[in-house]
């Protein structure tokens, strides 16, 4: 028997895991060079929902979490082709044009346009996992060797127990594009070239666009997109940006990697430094952890 | 973006902007200086060698003027050794044209020992071309300052298609005959070129936008 | 069965652990065991009854191993006089029931349900002085002896002579007096404790109450009568008030600074905090707060 056991009943750690998932907050924006065009991502999430099922093998299984997207957008950034008035022959020879009219650009270079995708409608929120508990020792990676525990206190160079889920291999597909994907790009565009042409009066407006054409085709020819748009955008945002993969990471590594379910001080504080007096610690041996189907035990030995 | 593009409106060949052009033949040989205006003050000047051999048709950008001006930080007609100098064959053309800014411009060609211009571009005389276009949809009329009568010109509003909107070709018109039509018809930004037969300054004014 | 089935924090301490804990405390906190004289705390490794075990950073952190206090007055001499003392807990130890043996049987002999059983071992000296320190540090004057019907003759003079007693004079200091070594005794006491939760809803406490204290083979009866009443009342009015617990406030720091948990005694246990199984256990439920 241990000297020491402490266990947490499966809804002492439900309220655990609600607190820990009402304090998750990951925003975060990038983007990457894909040559004829840039792509990035602007995401602010949250979580919600979800429960927590502690299992009879050793393992947590985190159900049914929500991905609460705050904001979740994602942007395309392309050059679209200049567009110039003018240029028409003056005066035509039997040789060719002897004078043209000059071309007068209404962009001094191939004007940026950002196409801006609301992702949140996309975005399969519900997450699911398992993991089991690991337990881990922590030596401070700065704390030099030979340092003595009191030395390192000093310093905040403790060395730690740590409690994690270590998860299994997570396949989540984040993303579900829709048939009305291709809307939402046109959509985009719309929005993006209104924004573009900004000072500009409505008649003028008007000629821009008309003389830009049906916007999605010039997109879709610089883009080179296929006919099936969806898969076109959950490459891109899934796969090129890694953002499914980027969620599903902050996700393990908040609930497992990143965030210790629990951390205890080795060697353990009994008594605290008082008026010049060391402070009073115990070294913990044989610290372990394991889940039953009702609860989570905690047991170490006193060194 | 250019927002200036869309500013010009109206169009005068006597004051030259973005999107309007006048075109002058010289037969003449010589040196010939020439003079570059806004709003009647000299902002610029400049040669023109008409020469055999030379290249049959030029184009100065009188716009260029300005900017030269703003760069040297001085005053007017004190180019020194940067004065620019064109060539054009006896008997070319020239294409006297405005390529950047909202300013409206106005050119004198002569040779400084006459008192007569070779080409004033506020008034163009026979032989001489005036090409513009116009972009804002809308009813218009076209008028000669130096003559009467006017014709209405219409612009229609461009309409989205399935295909990128391009201009047709520019309709081709002597002003004498302008003048006698009853209407004339351009879409946006399609050019118009005319040939002038006697002294004219046309002038095209919009009256009603169409929307 | 679960460790949670009533509550949701669930802890248990064995008596193994406990008493770990205690040598760790002694070793590392040793002012808190030992008290003596600046004479014993000079040279403590010789002069203490028991020896001690010192953590090493204890003595490389400067750290006391002894409390030092005023010496043991010697009574009637206006405290000028006074002796080297030493007094060490020198072992702690807790028995959860069922007991390891060994109680007093005038505590019973073994442990009840729910009682714990605690051993400490005082050592304690006073410092004797020897006949050169009498000899050195003589007592300190007293008036002259009165010789009965002499008060007449002595009269005109006495009361100059009173002018030059000594207790006109500012008082000597106070004099340790001096020993090579203390007299040595230990004490083996023992005492039998249970616990309770105390108080409203609101301020509930987890306390120690003392069942009853034996002074193991100290003579005569009355002595040891003595000496127990001094300790138990010294446990009952410093001791067991530090060891309660108040369970509102009770409130420990999730990691990362996540928030904090604050507990309080789980309502179902027949017995909450209970002492069997040789452990302390604990039932509390929680409430997790930003």
């Amino acid at each position: 028997m241990a000297d020491i056991t402490v266990a947490a009943s499966e809804a002492a750690f439900q309220d655990f895991f609600d607190h820990v998932r009402d304090n998750f907050a990951f925003a975060q924006a990038d983007s990457v060079d894909l040559g004829p065009f840039t792509a990035g991502y602007d995401i602010d999430i949250r979580l919600k929902d979800g429960s927590i099922d502690l299992r009879g093998d050793n393992t947590v299984s985190i159900k049914e979490l929500d991905i609460d997207p705050v904001k979740f957008e994602g942007y395309v950034g392309i050059d679209l082709p200049g567009r110039c008035f003018g240029g028409f022959c003056i005066l035509p020879t039997p040789w060719g044009c002897a004078i043209r009219a000059p071309r007068i650009c209404v962009f001094d270079d191939d004007p940026d346009i950002a196409l801006t995708l609301d992702l949140a409608p996309f975005l399969r929120t519900e997450v699911s996992f398992i993991g089991s508990l690991l337990t881990q020792y922590f030596v401070n990676p700065n704390r030099p060797p030979g340092m003595d525990y009191l030395t390192a206190e000093d310093a905040g160079l403790e060395n730690q127990w740590q409690v994690f889920i270590d998860t299994e291999t997570v396949d989540i597909d984040l993303f579900d594009f829709a048939d009305i994907a291709g809307d939402l790009l046109e959509a985009a565009l719309d929005t993006a070239i209104d924004q573009l042409l900004g000072p500009l009066p409505g008649w003028a407006k008007d000629l821009v666009k008309a003389i830009f054409g049906p916007v999605i085709d010039l997109v879709r020819a610089i883009l080179d997109l296929p006919d099936d748009l969806d898969e076109w955008l959950s490459d891109l945002f899934g796969v090129s940006l890694g953002l499914g993969d980027l969620v599903t990471q902050v996700l393990l590594d908040y609930f497992a990697r990143q965030y210790p379910i629990s951390v205890v001080e080795d060697p353990f504080p009994i008594l605290g430094p008082s008026n010049g007096l060391i402070p009073v610690k115990v070294p913990l041996r044989d610290f372990a952890v394991r889940v039953t189907d009702d609860e989570m035990v905690a047991e170490a030995n006193i060194g | 973006m250019r927002t200036e593009v869309f500013q010009q409106i109206g169009v005068d060949s006597g004051a030259l902007g973005l999107l309007s052009s006048s075109v002058h033949r010289f037969d003449r040989p010589g040196t010939f200086a020439g003079t570059a205006y806004v709003d009647g003050v000299a902002r610029g000047e400049y040669d023109l060698v008409v020469e055999e051999g030379g290249p049959a048709a030029a184009q100065i950008d009188l716009s260029a003027f300005g900017a030269r001006r703003a760069r040297r930080g001085d005053g007017c007609c004190d180019d020194g050794p940067d004065r620019p100098t064109y060539h054009v064959a006896v008997g070319g053309y020239v294409c006297f044209c405005v390529t950047s800014g909202a300013e409206r411009w106005a050119t004198v060609v002569g040779d400084p020992r006459e008192r007569a211009a070779e080409f004033d571009s506020r008034r163009l005389e026979a032989g001489d071309m005036f090409a513009a276009s116009v972009l804002r949809p809308g009813r218009y009329s076209v008028r000669n300052s130096f003559g009467k009568g006017r014709t209405e010109l219409v612009v229609p509003p461009v309409r989205r298609g399935k295909e990128p909107y391009r201009p047709a070709e520019p309709v081709r018109t002597r002003m004498g005959e302008v003048a006698g039509r009853k209407s004339l018809r351009l879409g946006q930004a399609q050019g118009v070129v005319f040939t002038v037969a006697g002294p004219t300054r046309i002038v095209i004014d919009l009256d009603e936008a169409i929307h | 069965m679960a460790l949670t089935d009533h509550s949701d924090l669930y802890g248990s301490f064995h008596e193994r652990g406990m008493n770990r804990i205690f040598e760790h405390v002694r070793a590392k906190r040793p002012s808190l065991f030992n008290y003596g004289t600046q004479w014993v705390a000079d040279r403590w490794e010789e002069r203490l009854c028991c020896p001690v075990e010192v953590a090493p950073e204890v003595l490389q952190r400067n750290n006391p191993v002894v409390t030092v206090e005023g010496h043991l007055p010697v009574p009637g001499t206006g405290g000028v006089y006074g002796l080297n003392w030493a007094m060490q807990v020198a072992d702690v130890r807790i028995d959860i029931h069922p007991g390891d043996g060994g109680l007093p049987k005038e505590l019973g002999g073994e442990l009840h349900d729910q009682q714990l059983s605690l051993f400490v071992k005082i050592c304690a000296g006073v410092g004797c002085p020897g006949p050169r320190a009498f000899e050195q540090f003589p007592p300190a004057p007293q008036p002259p002896f009165e010789i009965p019907g002499s008060e007449d003759r002595d009269k005109p003079d006495r009361d100059h002579d009173k002018d030059d007693l000594p207790r006109d004079e500012p008082p000597a200091l106070p004099v340790t007096l001096p020993v090579e070594e203390l007299a040595c005794f230990e004490l083996d006491v023992y005492a039998t404790a249970h616990a309770e939760v105390r108080g409203p809803a609101h301020a509930r406490t987890v306390e120690l109450v003392l069942d009853g204290l034996e002074i193991v083979d100290i003579a005569p009866e009355g002595l040891e009568n003595s000496l127990e009443c001094y300790l138990e009342t010294m446990l009952r009015y410093v001791v067991m008030p530090r060891l309660r617990i108040l369970l509102p406030v009770f409130v420990f720091d999730l990691p990362l600074g996540l928030g904090s948990v604050a507990v309080s005694a789980a309502p179902a246990p027949a017995h909450n905090p209970a002492l069997e199984d040789d452990q302390l256990k604990v039932f509390v439920d929680m409430e997790v707060t930003p």
